[in-house]
């Protein structure tokens, strides 16, 4: 996952810090820098952004103006010198409210919350939207993504497990895989893709899918835990 | 100020600690300069706008006591109702910025020593 912010701050110290710490986070990438909410207005293209950190109290056009001016709101992070903006980051359903100064290790704790509020509302949109085809029994099946927990490579052909029910097909595993979105699903054995929200136990070198045990090569252990974020 | 502690503080090399408190003592100045003159022209809502945004800077490295001053000049300033006062705080604020730029100058000092 890779995410796109602005920083709306007339405050060039705060903003060279935030930068600073941007620069060590690989999920988030800096698309610029604006000092005031009018700036940001003329300038930013909010279909090309994922999400705003944004303060409360600039000269001009400060953040409550800048948010009210807008027709559909971005997600943001508040930002401010002042504690007394938490009411309105609860009113605007900020992501997080950062109160400056902001240490590096408190940035990397919003970096999370940020990262999980993306991944949250990805998931919907996942279950309704994205689905294969595959053919199965000589008929093209739709199979919605969400559903299939499992993809198993046998001699011959590939079993999907879906919704409790398997579907066989002659496409390869590498096919299949190209098919389905990289971040949700993930090879965790030359025979087995699995999808990472539906494993319910890590046991060292074995996860459990929908209570069936699934193999996990060594190739895979680290990138497994890694995404399941298993310290 | 404690190098060690503002380094840790921000995860940062030398390097860019140094470029923060150059750009910092740049900014002061710059500022105090605004707020000198505002305070002449007894423009409160520019001595408000700029007292706001040194203390950010400030804040960052943990200067308490012109912290104490800016915040109360911020409150004055958007008060608008004690000219004397305010006139009074800014002349204490040039005093402690000056106080507050020796300090991070020394502060520059010490870690290019230590380079």
């Amino acid at each position: 996952m890779q995410l796109k912010c602005a920083i709306i701050d007339d405050d060039s110290l705060f903003t060279q810090v935030i930068e600073h710490y941007l620069s060590s986070v690989d999920v988030i990438h800096l698309d610029g820098i604006y000092h005031n909410g009018a700036e940001a207005l003329n300038k930013i293209n909010f279909n090309e952004i994922d999400f705003l950190f944004l303060d409360m109290e600039m000269p001009g056009m400060d953040g409550i103006s800048f948010l009210n001016s807008l027709a559909v709101m971005p997600p943001i992070v508040i930002v401010s010198g002042k504690k007394t903006y938490g009411v309105d980051a609860f009113e605007y359903n900020a992501i997080d409210y950062l109160h400056k100064p902001i240490s590096n290790a408190r940035f990397l704790k919003s970096v999370n919350k940020i990262r999980a509020h993306f991944e949250k509302s990805k998931l919907p949109q996942t279950s309704i939207q994205q689905n294969i085809f595959i053919k199965h029994e000589g008929i093209h099946l739709r199979l919605v993504v969400n559903d299939i927990y499992i993809i198993r490579a046998n001699d011959n052909d590939v079993t999907l497990v879906a919704n409790g029910k398997s579907y066989k097909t002659h496409l390869r595993l590498k096919d299949i895989y190209e098919m389905l979105p990289q971040d949700e699903f993930m090879q965790v054995h030359r025979s087995f893709i699995v999808q990472l929200s539906k494993i319910d136990k890590v046991d060292g070198e074995v996860i459990e899918v929908n209570g069936r045990t699934i193999p996990v090569s060594r190739t895979y252990l680290s990138e497994l835990y890694e995404r399941l974020r298993i310290k | 100020m404690n190098i060690k502690e503002l380094k840790n503080y921000l995860n940062c090399d030398d390097a860019f600690l140094i470029s923060l408190m150059q750009k910092f003592i740049d900014e002061v100045v710059e500022i105090t300069a605004t707020i000198k003159t505002a305070s002449n022209k007894k423009d409160w809502q520019t001595i408000k706008t700029n007292a706001h945004k040194m203390l950010s800077s400030v804040r960052i490295f943990e200067m308490k006591e012109i912290i104490i001053v800016l915040e109360k000049l911020e409150i004055e300033a958007e008060g608008k109702k004690n000219p004397d006062v305010i006139k009074q705080d800014v002349e204490i604020l040039l005093d402690l910025t000056e106080k507050v730029i020796r300090d991070v100058e020394i502060g520059l000092e010490e870690i290019k020593a230590v380079k």
